[in-house]
């Protein structure tokens, strides 16, 4: 994916393949030597790496936008279920790929829907804009007070 | 209970904040795009904070055992709602081991219970109330996973390995209660201790006919009675430095369990003093009963293993020792602080004895240096005993190739034949 990634950029985007480069080694450590925050790390720069092609792939709507998206949710769900079979292996693990799949389908048919808003209103103007800005609000105010560890038990 | 967040939600979350600051920099739609799904999911999981706790027990078939046994036991579990995943995983004190089980990561219906089977090796002596299993149950799209402890239901207790010992050290003084103990006064009893002549309110049938034969008046036996002893096991427990091969304390606690079911076999009474990072004693008693609060008491006594700086001088309490009391310090003897209180009780006139239990075959000794440290430190300890010794205090070494009981001998006889001092 991140490969892919790097190509899309109309010439060798050095920043993208860095930051692809990157990414890739953040996952492949994270499943080597079983560290959780590669997983986190990883994707994240594979999407900066993907936002950097953008920038030199012109102005026209890139469709492949949710291939993307369900290509990071894989590696993400993939890599997390890696981590949680060393931990203990499962009775049945197959029982876990149709959920993967739905979650797949489900993805790339949220994406699908969200870039054909985009290319409804390809310049959305201020309204966009004021969107954008609330819903990264929105997050800061989530992430904000991240529930790691909270004891719920004396609630 | 504590509430974990799993790498998928933390992925989640800050792809989007990632892909949404992106979106908003670089002002294109398809990074909005390529995050939805991550949106969603964060979304999911930072609503869905409350998770039931699976209900369960560990149960063992056996809570009182000798170490190196086996015990068996097993974990039942029982989840109110349906749970994808739940994880399960012993959390074991130093001592414990498990040597077998069946636990595995298991998916469970609402309503639903399993049953995991296991078998624990039990190393060490010791109480163990703290053995538990660790459960982590996550949420349907494991984004979430809450994990609580269920702990052991009733404390295994772990008894050191027994010692039968037949010798004792007997304490110079006896008490009034009758006993096992030949007592050096004269009194009713069976012992003869000397003959003398009879006077009047004499037991006439205590009269020694061939000796009165060979005096020519009457001749009474004189007896020693039977008295019993009380005796202080002094254990040191100031450091509890090991290796796989064990420890001194381990030993300590060996011989003390050994001698107190001795000495209490011969209806002597026994109390127990732990000195460490604090004191702990029980005082003397005889019976049946007795033989177990020590044995429990003992099982507890690493809880006092001095942490940090040593003391500057073990203040006893003078009501722990009875003052006919034969005092047993068993110690590796590694601590300034444990060879003044044994000088100090010396001091005050109480009849002492150590059993010294050599920390050598514990230390790693490998390299030039430390056999020359070792060489340092066994000067150090002859120069020790020698200095106890020369106090009347009889010292003797529970070195590997000799028996507590030939090491009890040797106490014995060193006692009988050093002049009593007193200090």
């Amino acid at each position: 994916m991140a490969v892919s990634v790097v190509l899309r950029a109309g010439r060798p985007a050095l920043l993208a393949l860095l930051a692809a480069a990157v990414g890739v080694a953040f996952v492949v450590a994270a499943l080597l030597v079983v560290w959780d925050n590669g997983l986190v790390a990883g994707p994240a720069m594979i999407l900066v790496a993907y936002a950097l092609s953008l920038a030199d792939n012109g102005p026209g709507l890139d469709w492949t936008a949710p291939l993307i998206g369900a290509g990071l949710v894989v590696v993400v769900e993939l890599g997390s279920w890696s981590l949680e079979l060393r931990d203990g292996a499962e009775e049945q693990p197959l029982r876990r790929l149709p959920a993967i799949a739905l979650l797949l389908a489900a993805s790339l048919a949220a994406s699908a829907l969200v870039l054909a808003m985009g290319a409804v209103h390809p310049a959305g103007g201020i309204a966009l804009w004021t969107v954008g800005a609330l819903a990264a609000i929105g997050v800061l105010v989530l992430i904000r007070r991240p529930p790691t560890s909270e004891d719920v038990g004396r609630g | 209970m504590t509430l974990l967040t799993t790498p998928r939600l933390r992925a989640a979350v800050w792809l989007t904040a990632a892909g949404l600051f992106a979106a908003l920099a670089v002002g294109r739609a398809e990074l909005v795009a390529v995050i939805v799904p991550f949106a969603l999911l964060a979304v999911a999981g930072l609503q869905n904070r409350r998770l039931h706790t699976p209900a369960g027990s560990l149960r063992l078939d056996r809570h009182r055992v000798r170490q190196g046994d086996r015990v068996d036991g097993e974990l039942e579990l029982q989840s109110q709602t349906a749970t994808d995943r739940l994880e399960v995983r012993l959390a074991l004190p130093p001592g414990l081991v498990v040597e077998r089980d069946d636990l595995c990561a298991v998916a469970l219906r609402a309503g639903e219970s399993v049953t995991f089977d296991l078998t624990l090796r039990c190393e060490r002596w010791g109480a163990y109330s703290d053995a538990r299993v660790r459960v982590r149950r996550y949420d349907r799209l494991r984004l979430l996973a809450d994990e609580h402890d269920i702990e052991l239901g009733k404390t295994l207790r772990v008894h050191a390995e027994r010692i039968a010992l037949r010798a004792v050290a007997r304490p110079h003084e006896t008490e009034a209660s009758v006993g096992d103990e030949v007592s050096r006064a004269k009194g009713e009893g069976i012992e003869l201790a000397e003959l003398r002549p009879f006077v009047a309110g004499d037991d006439l049938r205590r009269i020694n006919w061939r000796a009165t034969a060979r005096a020519g008046e009457l001749v009474v036996n004189q007896l020693h009675p039977e008295r019993n002893t009380t005796v202080v096991l002094l254990l040191d427990v100031l450091t509890d430095i090991g290796s796989e091969r064990g420890a001194p304390l381990d030993q300590g606690v060996q011989a003390a369990s050994a001698l107190a079911e001795r000495y209490l076999a011969r209806r002597d009474r026994v109390g127990l003093l732990a000195v460490g990072g604090g004191l702990r004693w029980l005082r003397s008693g005889s019976g049946a009963t007795q033989v177990h609060r020590i044995a429990d008491t003992l099982l507890e006594i690493r809880a006092l293993v001095a942490a940090g700086s040593e003391p500057r001088l073990l203040s006893i309490p003078l009501r722990t020792i009875p003052p006919k009391a034969l005092v047993l310090v068993l110690s590796p003897l590694l601590e300034d602080a444990i060879v003044r209180t044994v000088l100090e009780l010396r001091g005050r006139g109480f009849d002492l004895a150590v059993v010294e239990i050599p920390p050598l075959p514990y230390l790693e000794t490998k390299g030039q240096d430390a056999e020359v440290a070792v060489r340092l430190l066994r000067l150090e300890r002859d120069l020790l005993r020698s200095r106890l010794r020369a106090r009347g205090i009889a010292v003797v070494e529970w070195s590997e190739d000799r028996s507590l009981e030939a090491t009890i001998r040797a106490m014995e006889e060193f006692r009988r034949r050093a002049r009593v001092v007193h200090a």
